[in-house]
């Protein structure tokens, strides 16, 4: 299974290598952000990624970046009906051995139907088990891109449609061991019905500090990492490393939160920063900036009318495990000083940052966003739902690809990334899907 | 005279007290004990195997026996040969394996000497290791302990252990022919359709495809879908095997749960099992990994407990087998014995496939073998005899070997090796005859 294969992968572009590939080994690997909950409809993406190895979806994309059947075997969705049948592969069993039926994959829809994080799911507003491997939808609209949308997070499969717990119970490759606020162990879920991954065990961390991760993996501490020092970017690090680089769709953006001038506020920020430079000192993956005027002047112009000389002082809430987001933080309120607006770093630990996220408690937010699925539409939706799930729920009910206007938001797009992993040359065939996560499930170390 | 008496007799007992000169084979095992012995304490606690392979089997034998007698001298609790399929001691193994060292450590050893065999450059090398072996859940199953590498120039006594050089002459030639974007997992070539002509069949991951030879290309005749339940647990990247015996088709792709057998009167029905060309035994996948366990074989074959395929020499002079084990090796057994080989010529490291073939110039092994990581594969033919010896190699081909087989593709009753290339960029396949 090639999950989410809309991977751009520049190494080792070829899924059959000249051998095959070896089973067993360990490998312990950086996460972009510290892992706060198993839950497939929260946290953050270094959540995303270790959901994405324990929770199987309906389909997936393939490698041609379209939908192709995972757990389910079919989904009929005839042209224009607001009803579809998806029909189940059979035998399929969770990691406890409990089989994985229809009423499983119904109530995980359904839930996601009443959860923020199950916008992806706008369109469906019910699921039923009519049979064990069958399932009914019944939608709010024609919806022709349901396949794809049955591949984002929102439509993973838990027991019974239930959150998750401490030892997450799931059909996918891996299995979790144990977890601490720090890193989770997986080891290879022989039951995986799209087969064993090729790594016997897995530990995925994050780190305090990116010299803790580099040193890390220079000394064989780990074989993956994410943040690293300019040393190691530079090809001069004591040990070597390969880069795999996902697609360029990680939006980093900047939020206003509900607070007293949030229009002036967005305006300001949207002026003030100039992203160029912000890519340029702060992003070491493969970016582009978002096409916008940069206008310090008129920033400060605008800050002095609202406030005169009164600088308004806000915080911005970071995620402190994302090590890359607190070196953007650095240079935004560097920008915003200049424009007449204080700006107070204000950085939590990943489960605090992802509370207030939810709850909307923040004055501005540094955060970044991935389309769920290959499709530009929700690219967009994505950045909305960061900030209002419900909003985006909304647009997504009403049409495959909404008029959806980031201007009128409370979102500032910065930058559009790559997800990059420095990886030990000998660990091979591991892919960073569009959301940046890495699939692990098909990576192995090089044969003997 | 009883003085002279009295020097012979101390003459005499001089000459029977020093030792006899030794061995070049003698020596070399004694270097490579000595290297081994640091690694192999307490010595009165282990249990060590020794496993050798190579090309050679009468200097793998000789110079286990040799390891094995100075081993059993530093006062080890004993000492064993890993024989070829594993078996140590004279028993039999159980369970599943991971190659010598999981023979090993199922039958109880501790420790792993395992020692390959090559020559190169006018001298024989040994390289190897010793592997510490637990039954520990919270230590790694096999550790490398030390790192054994010993050479020593070839003389007389080694090179008598070396076959002549039976490289067959003749020249070997290698063409491709496209037959577009198909991605190829098995080959084989046989009459499908009853017309007295032989056809490659492949088989992908979703339909089996015959091509029948028109004088210059391959044109393809049919294709069939492998479909049915699907298969309730398959390994990450599929498996599938296709054969063509007595006009039947048999194929199987791991994303289905049985396989499709097709007669040439175009009568479908299901088969069970996996099939692999010239051996008349249908296997089953392990759940969710891509080898076949030996143990569900049927009718038993003797295969490994873990291997990737299997081959038959079709039209040869004596029976022939061939099989890649799941750890890359390639076990060869010649003779009457092929099913339950006495001694299988070995050689690590070769790719995934493997096809048998007989030329008029003689009987070869073909395997795919990965010349650099990255790099596209080689295809190297080896004779069918004693140190299995390279008759031909194909480098600089546009892809990885994703099948081999053989048959008499073009009519001219001469069989060619068929092999399945795709290129890199998984785009096309072409399809590489070698003979």
């Amino acid at each position: 299974m090639a999950r989410g294969a809309i991977c751009l992968l520049l190494l080792a572009a070829a899924a059959h290598a000249e051998t095959r590939a070896q089973y067993g080994g360990a490998v312990q690997a950086a996460v972009p952000s510290a892992p706060t909950t198993f839950d497939p409809l929260h946290g953050g993406p270094g959540d995303a990624e270790i959901a994405a190895l324990v929770f199987d979806t309906p389909f997936v994309v393939g490698a041609d970046g379209k939908p192709r059947p995972s757990l389910a075997l079919a989904l009929d969705n005839p042209d224009g009906a607001v009803h579809a049948r998806l029909t189940l592969r059979p035998d399929v069993r969770f990691s406890d051995g409990t089989p994985l039926t229809a009423r499983d994959v119904a109530a995980s829809l359904t839930r996601a139907s009443r959860e923020p994080g199950g916008w992806p799911l706008a369109p469906v507003k019910s699921a039923r088990a009519a049979a064990a491997e069958t399932v009914e939808l019944e939608l709010f609209r024609p919806t022709p891109e349901l396949a794809l949308l049955l591949t984002t997070p929102a439509a993973a499969v838990t027991p019974n449609g239930a959150p998750p717990g401490k030892r997450p119970i799931g059909s996918g490759p891996f299995v979790v061991d144990g977890a601490d606020a720090a890193a989770v162990r997986l080891s290879a879920n022989p039951a995986c019905f799209a087969g064993r991954a090729y790594l016997q065990s897995l530990a995925l961390r994050s780190f305090a500090a990116r010299s803790d991760e580099t040193g890390s993996y220079e000394v064989g501490a780990i074989q993956a990492a994410r943040h690293t020092s300019v040393a190691l970017d530079a090809a001069g690090g004591r040990r070597a490393a390969v880069l795999v680089d996902g697609p360029q769709s990680i939006t980093g953006f900047v939020a206003v939160g509900r607070i007293a001038d949030a229009d002036v506020v967005r305006r300001v920020l949207a002026l003030a920063i100039n992203r160029e430079r912000l890519r340029r000192l702060t992003v070491r993956e493969p970016a582009v900036v978002v096409k916008a005027p940069y206008d310090p002047g008129r920033a400060k112009s605008e800050a002095e009318r609202r406030w005169h000389d009164a600088r308004p002082k806000l915080s911005l809430l970071v995620d402190a495990s994302r090590l890359d987001d607190r070196d953007v933080a650095e240079r935004i309120l560097a920008d915003l000083a200049r424009a007449g607006i204080d700006v107070a770093i204000d950085a939590v630990d990943a489960a605090g940052y992802q509370a207030r996220v939810e709850a909307g408690r923040y004055e501005l937010l540094l955060g970044s966003a991935a389309p769920p699925a290959p499709e530009a539409a929700l690219g967009t939706l994505a950045l909305v739902a960061a900030v209002d799930p419900a909003a985006a729920r909304a647009a997504l009910q009403r049409a495959a690809t909404p008029a959806v206007s980031i201007e009128d938001t409370r979102v500032v797009p910065l930058f559009v990334r790559a997800a990059r992993l420095y990886v030990a040359p000998e660990l091979r065939d591991l892919a960073i899907d569009g959301a940046g996560r890495a699939d692990w499930a098909d990576a192995h170390w090089l044969s003997r | 005279m009883g003085r002279r008496i009295g020097w012979l007799i101390a003459l005499t007992l001089l000459t029977a007290a020093e030792p006899a000169p030794k061995g070049t084979l003698d020596s070399f095992a004694d270097a490579l004990v000595e290297r081994a012995r640091p690694h192999l304490s307490p010595a009165r606690d282990l249990d060590v195997a020794v496993s050798v392979a190579g090309p050679w089997p009468r200097l793998g034998d000789d110079l286990a026996a040799l390891v094995i007698a100075r081993l059993r001298a530093l006062g080890l609790r004993s000492v064993a040969r890993l024989g070829p399929s594993g078996v140590a001691g004279g028993a039999e193994r159980s369970g599943v394996d991971d190659g010598d060292a999981a023979w090993a450590r199922a039958a109880g050893f501790e420790r792993l000497v395992r020692l390959d065999l090559d020559v190169g450059g006018g001298r024989l090398r040994a390289s190897g290791s010793v592997l510490a072996l637990t039954t520990s859940p919270w230590a790694a199953p096999a550790e490398t302990r030390a790192h054994l590498y010993v050479e020593t120039p070839l003389d007389a006594e080694l090179r008598a252990y070396l076959p002549a050089v039976t490289t067959p002459t003749g020249r070997w030639q290698a063409r491709g022919v496209p037959v577009g974007d198909v991605d190829l997992l098995a080959l084989d070539v046989g009459d499908s359709d009853g017309d007295g002509r032989a056809e490659v069949v492949g088989a992908t991951a979703t339909e089996a495809i015959v091509w029948a030879w028109d004088g210059a290309r391959l044109t393809e005749r049919r294709r069939v879908a492998l479909g049915g339940r699907p298969a309730a647990m398959m390994p990450r990247a599929p498996v599938a095997t296709v054969v063509v015996e007595r006009g039947t088709l048999v194929a199987h792709s791991s994303l289905f749960a049985d396989g499709v057998s097709l007669s040439a009167r175009g009568r479908s029905v299901p088969a069970h099992g996996y099939s692999f060309a010239g051996v008349a035994a249908s296997c089953e996948l392990s759940p969710g990994v891509d080898w076949f366990g030996g143990a569900t074989c049927t009718p038993a074959a003797g295969l490994p407990e873990r291997f990737w395929t299997a081959a038959g020499l079709r039209g040869g002079a004596r029976p022939a087998r061939a099989i890649v084990d799941a750890s890359g090796t390639l076990w060869v057994a010649l003779g009457a014995a092929a099913a339950a080989p006495a001694m299988p010529l070995t050689v690590r490291g070769v790719g995934a496939q493997v096809a048998l073939v007989a030329l008029d110039r003689g009987e070869f092994v073909a395997t795919s073998e990965a010349v650099q990581p990255g790099e596209p594969d080689a295809i190297v033919v080896r004779a069918l005899s004693a140190g299995l010896p390279i008759a031909y190699r194909a480098d600089r081909l546009p892809g990885n070997v994703r099948a081999l087989a053989a048959g008499d593709v073009d009519g001219d009753g001469k069989a060619e090796l068929v092999a399945a290339v795709r290129d890199r960029a998984a785009r096309r396949t072409e399809l590489w005859m070698v003979n």
